[in-house]
């Protein structure tokens, strides 16, 4: 097996479960050191072991500034510097706070920018510099295909992850006007079996209504998207930045968008 | 990391630039690679430069009857098709920056040649190549161009012409996936990448970046080179790839990102 992240250090976020967890499981595997953070560390023995031995799995608050400075000050510290940061961590829905447009709060609509966006902005203000003293650093962020199309049940997150393929591009053209060895990329995942997506045994059931309109006929697993975001994150990808890629059976070239 | 060991690819371009890259990389990922080009002249030397691991076509991809000699070649001789990678592609520009492709001064043969080869051979190579995989599945990885996504002075018929790989792209991805046919199609979306077809008689031809600097509206501030294109072409064609078809994806130093 090749190890394309041999000497490298990365800060995956969201890293308990899911895509993240994936992303860290994929990012080890390759020979890059691991700092995970996610709010729920209850499974750090287990997540390390899956890890080989070698990551870190520390809580972090996405949304506290001093805690991502303190995420990056320990990565570097324990690891000696900072190429990679793949930002996983997020959330879909808050209990009980509807989206659709004519009654979501101010409550929902906050939290869901907070977890999914402004974190995105904290964390890549946070690792810039760290990464430019290392001499190369590559950002993946998460978007979703939410964030392409209108969806009254989301609308909140569907307006945070559209703001993700945004920002992800004003990364990018600043990093290159400036000179800094730093590309930033998003994936863009469809329907993919997660935790965040409710159970894992009724996604992708024949009856889902999700599954019919995905060309591939099925859902997308949380390893699939992790290779793409190794991709994107890798010396493979040297010319790629500011580049969404679509992980989603093909939803996206079947609607328009 | 062995990901095409056992696989037979077809690279059409595969003669220089992306094309060549990308053949020589499948093959040192385990790949044998049937590689075809119009332009012939190094036809005996190009499978032993890849270590016997290659044989060369001469391959018109406008030509209906070339492309069912490539794919009987593959198909008789080699029992199967598992990877097509649609490399082959024109400007148009000659070494003198002729003939004109701007929208009042199009020439008629320009447009047909850059669109015949662009956009119907990839049409082609779809179809041939659809219903070589269906029975066992496969990945067809297309070579758009950042040219597809912006309005284009210079090269209007190149525009016009990657624009149509991308949405076909898309179309191809849609019946494989309705069909149930396992198999994936995407498009990369090159920006200026250093390869002959920006250089005809070794000079750069004109790109949308300013005279004094050439990849000035290229955020990365360079080219890319032609390995930058042919690593995520190979992501895409391989079973990491898996959940990812109709897809397009920008290789451009961040050009579309400004």
């Amino acid at each position: 097996m090749s190890r394309p992240f041999a000497g490298k250090v990365a800060i995956v976020t969201g890293a308990a479960s899911g895509i993240g967890r994936a992303s860290a499981r994929l990012l080890a595997q390759g020979g890059a050191r691991v700092f995970g953070g996610d709010v729920a560390t209850g499974t750090a023995n287990e997540w390390r072991a899956e890890l080989g031995g070698e990551g870190l799995l520390r809580p972090l608050d996405v949304t506290d500034n001093s805690a991502w400075l303190d995420a990056v000050a320990e990565a570097r510290s324990r690891f000696g510097g900072l190429h990679i940061l793949v930002h996983c961590a997020g959330a879909v829905r808050l209990a009980k706070h509807p989206q659709e447009p004519d009654v979501v709060s101010e409550t929902v609509w906050r939290h869901m920018h907070a977890v999914n966006l402004d974190s995105l902005m904290l964390g890549v203000r946070a690792v810039i510099p760290a990464m430019r003293e290392s001499g190369r650093g590559s950002i993946v962020a998460v978007s979703s295909l939410a964030g392409l199309r209108g969806r009254a049940s989301s609308s909140a997150y569907a307006s945070a992850k559209a703001a993700i393929l945004q920002y992800v591009k004003t990364v990018a053209k600043q990093a290159g006007e400036g000179g800094w060895p730093i590309r930033c990329n998003t994936v863009v995942p469809g329907p993919i079996n997660t935790p965040m997506m409710g159970s894992p045994g009724l996604a992708g059931a024949p009856n889902d209504p999700w599954v019919g309109e995905v060309p591939l006929r099925r859902y997308g697993s949380p390893e699939e998207v992790a290779a793409a975001i190794a991709f994107l994150a890798s010396d493979e990808a040297s010319y790629i930045t500011g580049a969404g890629l679509p992980v989603d059976g093909g939803v996206s070239a079947a609607v328009a968008t | 990391m062995m990901r095409f060991g056992g696989k037979l690819a077809v690279v059409t371009g595969a003669a220089s630039g992306i094309g060549l890259t990308t053949a020589e990389l499948l093959v040192a990922e385990g790949a044998f690679v049937i590689g075809t080009d119009r332009h012939d002249q190094h036809a005996a030397t190009w499978g032993p430069a890849l270590g016997g691991r290659g044989l060369f076509l001469r391959h018109d991809v406008r030509d209906a009857l070339d492309w069912r000699h490539v794919m009987q070649t593959a198909l008789g001789r080699y029992g199967r098709l598992d990877v097509l990678v649609n490399a082959a592609g024109v400007n148009g520009v000659l070494a003198d920056g002729t003939p004109p492709q701007q929208v009042h001064d199009m020439d008629d043969s320009i447009w047909a040649f850059v669109n015949g080869v662009n956009a119907e051979g990839v049409m082609l190579g779809c179809r041939f190549a659809l219903q070589a995989m269906r029975a066992r599945g496969g990945a067809i990885v297309n070579i758009s161009s950042i040219a597809a996504k912006k309005g284009w002075t210079l090269r209007a018929a190149y525009g016009v012409s990657k624009a149509s790989v991308f949405q076909h792209t898309k179309s191809v991805a849609r019946q494989a996936g309705d069909q149930g046919w396992r198999i994936r199609c995407n498009a990369v979306l090159p920006g200026p990448i250093e390869t002959p077809m920006l250089f005809p008689g070794g000079k750069l031809i004109p790109l949308a970046g300013a005279a004094g600097n050439p990849v000035a509206h290229v955020p990365m501030a360079r080219m890319g080179k032609a390995a930058e294109v042919a690593a995520p072409i190979l992501f895409l064609a391989s079973d990491e790839a898996s959940y990812i078809t109709g897809a397009g994806l920008h290789i451009d130093g961040g050009i579309a990102a400004t």
